[in-house]
């Protein structure tokens, strides 16, 4: 009897000591986790695109997350002078505002991409700095990443041709009359983009170059600009001065200007998309800036699904509705994206109004356009806005195939016929923001 | 009858240490697994600038060009950049809740800095 004691006890003993080392390794895991070193190597100093050492230069970035990017062009305006783009930054290192513009083109329209893997969801997330946002490639098939550098050169590609901030674009050129012809991409935009503004009779309008380059909404302390100034710049603000005839642009006067800020981002993602599908990629997403395209369907085939961004709230994590769909695009124009507070207290978006020269005056917060082309979406996104809820509503349930989510300045949601059904839309638990709404 | 009771109590009591020593490992072990992995990767001008672990609580201020600072914070497993002398502050104010799934990102454009993490959970509303 006391010998099988002993053996019980000392199985007892022998099994305590392991869990007891077990209790140890969890304990020391955990404590290793948290304990692994944070590396804090300091930004580098590196120089890129032939500057020498003892230049110094301001970039001032035109990001905008998604919808417009309305700013200023880095080169002079046609009607007069904008002092909104002189370079606040003394010029310390000797350096005269032209050379520093200068500087800032050549190290424009060079973009690349750097990627990852994402193990937990299979993914290649590839990101890249083009077209004053942050463009964003995912793949699902590893085949793909080889696409990265294809992609990069689309976007150098079209922000050499159609970007309003680069002096020597062809948008930038024509403003100047310095050329009257532009490649084929460029005249289909501006017509495609003229197609809305008579759609919208004038509500939008492509040729706001005059009153846009007026507004600086990435100025350390944006200001409103003069009235005299926007008075003057409004007189020119009218599509019908606008003639496309094959390569050929045209105007009516010396003053007026195009600006394809609302329309090229669409356009730019269904040439990443053309070239995407061309090179035989199933499943992908891309965005420009939050312009979305959501290639084929996933490899499994099921649908993509996408939030709609809240209002005011935590940007790419906090939505108020879910829409499902393969082969689609979403683009979302909001006040949010750009905005600031005048001195009077008034908040001023950057969503202009060709009527008045100042940012629309409505009830709508965000506008969202789901369909199958990105060009379309993107500038569906500013017509309905400019247009309101009526027409706008109007406007989209004429269209076959495209939608529209109007997210109104009281927390109403109102979405056009067909949503539902065409992308399983659904409205999701959110909370209602607004520009008051303090950080949390 | 009586040295029996005792043994039979004293092995009642290791077991249930036991049982408990089991059930606080495996926790332990759980809870670590659960962190190891979830990073936040800091690039400035897409390269790698700083890598911390989400679940533990830091500060660090990210220096870019031009004299470019952002203040990112971590706390309890989320993410926030709350200061920075960029000129819009849209990193600060857009991003109010800040980050803590994979593959959430806070960006700031002026200073070519992404915020991005890594691992840890997905968000359960599983979004594309």
């Amino acid at each position: 009897m006391r010998k099988i004691h002993n053996k019980r006890k000392g199985s007892f003993v022998f099994l305590t000591a392991a869990l007891v080392l077990c209790l140890l390794a969890g304990s020391l895991l955990a404590a290793c986790g948290d304990n692994s070193s944070s590396q804090n190597t300091p930004a580098g100093q590196e120089t890129s695109g032939g500057l020498a050492e003892s230049e110094q230069i301001s970039q001032t970035e035109e990001g905008t997350p998604s919808g417009e990017s309305t700013g200023i062009s880095s080169g002079e305006t046609l009607s007069h002078e904008s002092g909104a783009n002189d370079p606040t930054a003394p010029s310390e290192s000797g350096m005269s505002d032209e050379r520093r513009q200068e500087l800032i083109q050549a190290l424009a329209a060079k973009a690349t991409f750097t990627h990852y893997k994402d193990p937990f969801r299979g993914t290649y997330v590839g990101t890249a700095f083009s077209l004053n946002t942050i463009c964003t490639i995912t793949f699902y098939d590893e085949k793909d990443v080889a696409l990265y550098e294809g992609c990069a050169d689309i976007l150098n590609k079209y922000e050499r041709m159609l970007s309003r901030t680069l002096k020597t674009s062809e948008i930038a050129r024509l403003n100047r009359r310095e050329i009257s012809e532009v490649s084929d991409e460029t005249a289909e935009l501006i017509k495609w983009g003229l197609r809305y503004c008579e759609l919208s009779e004038g509500a939008y309008d492509i040729a706001i170059a005059s009153v846009s380059s007026l507004w600086d909404f990435t100025a350390d302390v944006p200001k409103v600009p003069a009235a005299k100034d926007i008075e003057e710049a409004i007189k020119w603000v009218d599509y019908h001065a606008v003639h496309v005839d094959g390569n050929k642009v045209t105007f009516d006067n010396d003053y007026v200007g195009i600006d394809l800020g609302s329309i090229a981002k669409g356009y730019i993602a269904e040439k990443l998309h053309s070239y995407l599908v061309e090179n035989g990629v199933k499943s992908a997403i891309i965005s420009l800036g939050g312009n979305m395209i959501f290639v084929g369907s996933k490899p499994d085939g099921s649908t993509y699904g996408s939030g709609l961004q809240l209002p005011f709230g935590s940007s790419g994590t906090e939505y108020f509705a879910v829409v499902r769909g393969s082969n689609m695009s979403i683009v979302t124009s909001g006040v949010y994206e750009r905005y600031f507070k005048a001195p009077d207290g008034t908040y001023y978006h950057h969503i202009l109004d060709p009527s008045t020269g100042y940012s629309v005056k409505n009830n709508i917060y965000s506008v969202s356009i789901i369909g199958p082309n990105s060009t379309d979406c993107d500038a569906l996104s500013t017509t309905l806005f400019c247009l309101g809820v009526e027409e706008g509503m109007k406007l989209i349930n004429s269209l076959d195939d495209y939608y529209a989510v109007f997210y109104l300045e009281n927390g109403q949601i109102l979405t056009s016929l067909g949503l539902e059904e065409a992308y399983s839309y659904q409205e999701a638990p959110h909370e209602h923001l607004g520009y008051e709404s303090k950080l949390r | 009858m009586e040295e029996k009771r005792r043994q039979i109590r004293k092995a009642d009591l290791i077991l249930t240490l036991v049982i408990l020593a089991l059930a606080l490992g495996g926790y332990l072990y759980m809870k670590s697994h659960e962190s190891v992995g979830a990073e936040v990767v800091v690039t400035v001008n897409q390269e790698e600038y700083a890598r911390l672990p989400l679940g533990k609580d830091a500060t660090l201020e990210i220096l870019s060009e031009e004299d470019g600072r952002n203040f990112l914070v971590i706390k309890d497993g989320i993410a926030r950049v709350t200061e920075a002398n960029c000129p819009d502050k849209i990193c600060v104010r857009n991003y109010s809740k800040g980050i803590r799934y994979n593959g959430e990102t806070i960006v700031c454009l002026p200073h070519k800095m992404v915020v991005t993490v890594m691992g840890g959970e997905n968000n359960p509303d599983g979004l594309d």
